[in-house]
């Protein structure tokens, strides 16, 4: 891939706890193109939020290196990163209902991504006017608070929000979980839209795999804070290789005909997701697995191309 | 307007807030109780019947004298009139309390805000073991403490109660700073690169305002409480001031022929508290997340 | 036919707050036979979980108000049931399971005792008493039935020691305890992972078969129900608009809140995303006159808006409360 907006190569994050060490996000690498929309699925416990977080910030890695258009960005946590680092990487994160703060007005809450990367005072509200167009809505929600106005008109404004820095990379954790179904369309579709028009490159993660189709170009998934698999989008819903993305693809709930069809043979998931600060040994992943042999809990697999652009950690594939 | 604006004040929540509380009468008696005393307070000058008798007055021929029409609370040992001492005497508990909250919920709030911001660090450390010392050590022994040391007087005890309020403000604040620190506005602030000033002043701090509002109600009878108790030990304001402990004090020993003298302002100090924690109770109520 | 578990007739709530009175529930009309299992679809706020607790009985009046209609459960109407009576339904006949598995169960209790409470209750009111031997035992048999591993040990773990699916299930073996005759389960699977709430979908599916057990699923996500039931209910802004048999509500679905519904719904085999359906659900103090999906529904005629139209039967029992499929539109 020709130089990539953002390379993140053996990532690392781990959580000290009482109950000891959760490895959240264990060595994972992958790159994200400059316009594209790479998507993170996985269940709870996956790390992919974790994983989200830590590029954007939040958290500081434990190890590895995150690099933003070749510039080095993992040092620390994002109070200490550079402005134009800042203004370049946004997020729209997964609850609306708390990403946006309850006691400021609209207008307080855009005004201040302008007021930090100076725009001049005069041009504030054209531009917090211009945001509001883009996701279709009034100039009049600039006056309202965010419990007055709906979870998907939430989520529209913490999108406007993110686009207020003039970002080249977005980060969507969730974006549409918590909302009803019917206004997701909507949501999505305006974030597609945006894409083209102003040369996004999104990092997308949703436990939907339905949504995840329909919305990346490339996809990977994480169990236990390890990336398992990563293809183009209709390879990976097409043909997975990977053991764990056969059981989640089986198990989504569908209603036409035609997807049934599509969906892997019926991998009956069993047992519970081990707990992060239990990790199997080997692959993490041989609890579960049908395929499991001897070699899968001694030895971890590692990444191999498959078919082109196509990556698995399985040792069924080495 | 501008500035409840920023602390996120408007007026349809006022009326929502207004309907949240008068639900309940007690709330409302609170109100007109609290509102009563500070028309008092401010009017005492027209309105006291002898106005003079709250400083340095003596009459002994009209000494003593039980309650009657001209003189309602009767009249002290000095022969001065309890009624008009009693309304100068709420000037003295309300100005406690103000200027004790008035020094004490901005330190206490700061402090918390930056402890709670900057938790797990060796800042949050500091202030809050300090806080916890504070707190460790009953408020009235305490505050009996400092104006011992000290010379007795009204304004070394507003000192004593000041020195020993703060640490519960900060714990206030430091609790809900803690909660919403990890909140998803707050790390789209941090994103973003707002500097920790806006951070503590616009995003966390509109969201304390409630609970501090409705403590601070509450504290002015608290305040009242413990002002009136270290003037009754003789430690607060000194004769002749008019203040409400220190005449319970000086009654006290003419108990129970010259009832009069100690229960009149001992009433005052009770009706006090209890409409400031009526009204309290109201706020807080009316603060209280709605059921759906 | 089967025989009628339960009926609930031209159900109206409000409910009352600051802002005025909400109109939710707008004559819910839903049937249920016994054994009979059956979805209810429809997105947050149309007030299926108003319903619901008005079947069990535990809304909090006030604010909110049942402001009419009929509520008949095995040929009794519980809306005139005494407390006594209803908790005698509770222990013996009805139980729900809700949602957030972590906000059901009692953080400071054990399951065992939590567990243990519920069989106790429920063989009470059966007119046994049972020993804390016989508890116990019991106990241990429900937690195999739903399949959780070391059950002995389970009993002595806090809610908090243990994963989303197993608090869930959990909650499963409690209500199937006390739900003799039907069981309400309010989203059970949508607060987990997709793996994990395939089984307890399919733990519910087994169980229930089982027993002969009544089932109302509820969920805001139209392929989770349809593995498990036989009718789909679908709701909106306050009234079920249309109920029919599985496949016949999903091939061939009538209203146009249903067919938006299905659309929205992103295709595993790709298509893009789907614009979903425009506009919001309506203002409750203020709804609209006539049908409440007339300001967003891109077929309207001037008479959905003056009256609600009639749930009716349109054949093979697919009912359906639209002035499209009516015979008033003949006249």
């Amino acid at each position: 891939m020709s130089d990539p907006i953002l390379s993140v190569k053996n990532l690392k994050k781990y959580f000290t706890t009482d109950l000891g060490v959760v490895r959240a996000v264990d060595d994972i690498s992958f790159n994200i193109a400059t316009g594209e929309t790479f998507g993170l699925v996985g269940e709870s416990g996956s790390g992919k939020s974790t994983t989200a977080f830590t590029v954007m910030g939040v958290y500081a890695p434990t190890a590895g290196k995150i690099l933003f258009n070749g510039r080095e960005v993992s040092l620390t946590r994002v109070t200490k990163r550079s402005k134009d680092i800042k203004k370049e990487m946004q997020m729209v994160f997964q609850d609306p209902g708390s990403s946006l703060n309850p006691r400021q007005t609209i207008k307080q809450i855009l005004e201040l991504p302008l007021k930090v990367h100076n725009v001049a005072k005069g041009k504030r509200i054209e531009k917090m006017i211009e945001l509001l167009e883009r996701v279709e809505l009034p100039e009049s929600y600039l006056e309202r608070y965010p419990p007055e106005i709906g979870g998907g008109e939430k989520q529209m404004v913490a999108i406007c929000r993110a686009m207020a820095t003039d970002p080249s990379l977005i980060a969507l954790d969730e974006p549409t979980s918590a909302l009803d179904v019917s206004m997701q369309g909507k949501i999505i579709n305006t974030l597609i839209k945006l894409q083209k028009e102003f040369n996004y490159s999104y990092l997308f993660i949703t436990h939907d795999l339905s949504l995840m189709r329909n919305v990346a170009t490339r996809v990977g998934i994480m169990y236990l804070g390890k990336l398992n698999e990563v293809a183009p989008a209709t390879e990976f819903f097409h043909k997975p290789y990977h053991p764990y993305t056969k059981m989640l693809l089986s198990s989504i709930p569908v209603i036409s005909e035609e997807e049934e069809k599509m969906k892997p043979e019926k991998v009956v998931s069993r047992g519970e997701i081990p707990s992060p600060v239990n990790v199997p040994s080997g692959c993490v992943f041989h609890t579960r697995c049908n395929e499991c042999w001897d070699l899968c809990k001694e030895r971890e697999p590692v990444m191999v191309e498959v078919e082109p652009e196509h990556f698995v950690r399985c040792h069924l594939f080495e | 307007m501008a500035v409840m604006e920023k602390l996120g004040i408007n007026k349809k929540s006022m009326q929502k807030n207004w309907y949240k509380f008068s639900k309940n009468p007690l709330s409302i008696i609170g109100l007109v109780v609290v509102l009563s005393i500070l028309l008092i307070t401010i009017l005492a000058n027209l309105i006291a019947p002898y106005p003079e008798h709250a400083g340095w007055f003596t009459d002994f021929k009209n000494a003593k004298l039980p309650p009657s029409l001209s003189h309602p609370f009767g009249t002290d040992t000095l022969g001065r009139d309890v009624l008009s001492r009693v309304m100068f005497g709420f000037r003295y508990s309300l100005m406690m309390a103000i200027v004790v909250l008035t020094l004490v919920v901005p330190t206490g709030t700061s402090l918390g805000l930056i402890a709670g911001y900057y938790n797990n660090t060796w800042l949050d450390t500091i202030i809050m073991r300090l806080t916890d010392v504070f707190v460790a050590i009953p408020s009235l022994v305490l505050a009996m403490m400092i104006s011992a040391l000290l010379e007795p007087s009204l304004f070394n005890a507003m000192l004593a109660v000041t020195l020993l309020w703060w640490p519960w403000y900060t714990r206030l604040v430091y609790g809900i700073t803690c909660s919403l620190r990890n909140e998803y506005f707050i790390q789209s602030a941090e994103m973003i690169g707002a500097s920790p000033f806006h951070i503590l002043v616009r995003e966390i701090l509109p969201n304390t305002l409630a609970p501090i509002f409705t403590k601070m109600t509450l504290d002015v009878a608290w305040v009242i409480l413990i002002g009136s108790s270290l003037s009754f030990i003789g430690l607060g304001a000194q004769p002749p001031t008019p203040d409400l402990g220190t005449m319970v004090s000086d009654g006290y020993k003419y108990m129970p022929e010259l009832w009069w003298i100690s229960i009149f302002p001992g009433l005052a100090i009770v009706f006090t508290i209890l409409g400031f924690n009526l009204l309290g109770d109201g706020i807080r109520d009316m603060f209280a997340a709605e059921v759906h | 036919m089967t025989e009628v578990l339960l009926d609930i007739q031209n159900l109206y709530v409000n409910y009352q707050i600051f802002e005025g009175t909400l109109k939710v529930l707008n004559g819910v009309n839903l049937e249920l036979g016994k054994g009979e299992k059956i979805g209810l679809i429809g997105e947050t706020g149309c007030g299926k979980t108003t319903t619901m607790k008005s079947i069990l009985r535990i809304l909090p009046q006030p604010p909110a108000l049942i402001q009419g209609g009929k509520v008949f459960f095995d040929g009794e109407d519980i809306l005139k049931a005494n407390p006594k009576r209803l908790n005698q339904l509770r222990r013996l006949d009805i139980s729900m399971i809700f949602q957030d598995p972590t906000a059901s169960l009692n953080p400071v209790f054990k399951v065992g005792v939590q567990l243990g409470d519920v069989i106790k209750y429920n063989s009470l009111e059966a007119g046994e008493s049972l020993s804390k031997e016989e508890i116990k035992h019991k106990s241990v048999e429900i937690l195999k039935e739903v399949a959780l591993p070391d059950p002995e040990r389970l009993l002595d773990n806090y809610p908090i020691q243990l994963s989303g699916g197993m608090r869930q299930r959990i909650c499963i073996a409690m209500a199937l305890v006390s739900a003799n005759k039907l069981l309400i389960a309010d989203e059970p699977s949508t607060n987990l992972d997709v793996t994990i709430g395939d089984q307890v979908l399919r733990l519910i599916g087994n169980l229930v078969e089982e027993k002969g057990t009544s089932v109302i699923l509820i969920s805001h996500a139209l392929g989770a129900v349809k593995g498990l039931v036989d009718r789909v209910a679908v709701m909106y802004a306050g009234n079920i608009i249309e109920d029919a048999k599985k496949e016949d509500l999903f091939s061939d679905p009538l209203h146009p809140y249903t067919r938006g519904l299905i659309n929205s719904v992103p295709k595993l085999t790709g298509g893009g995303i789907p614009e979903g359906i425009s506009g919001r659900l309506p203002d409750y103090i203020n709804p609209p006159t006539g049908c409440r999906f007339s300001p967003r529904c891109p077929h309207v005629m001037p008479i959905c808006r003056e009256n609600m139209p009639q749930f009716k039967d349109t054949g093979e029992r697919h009912k359906v409360a639209c002035y499209l499929y009516g015979d008033e539109i003949n006249e």
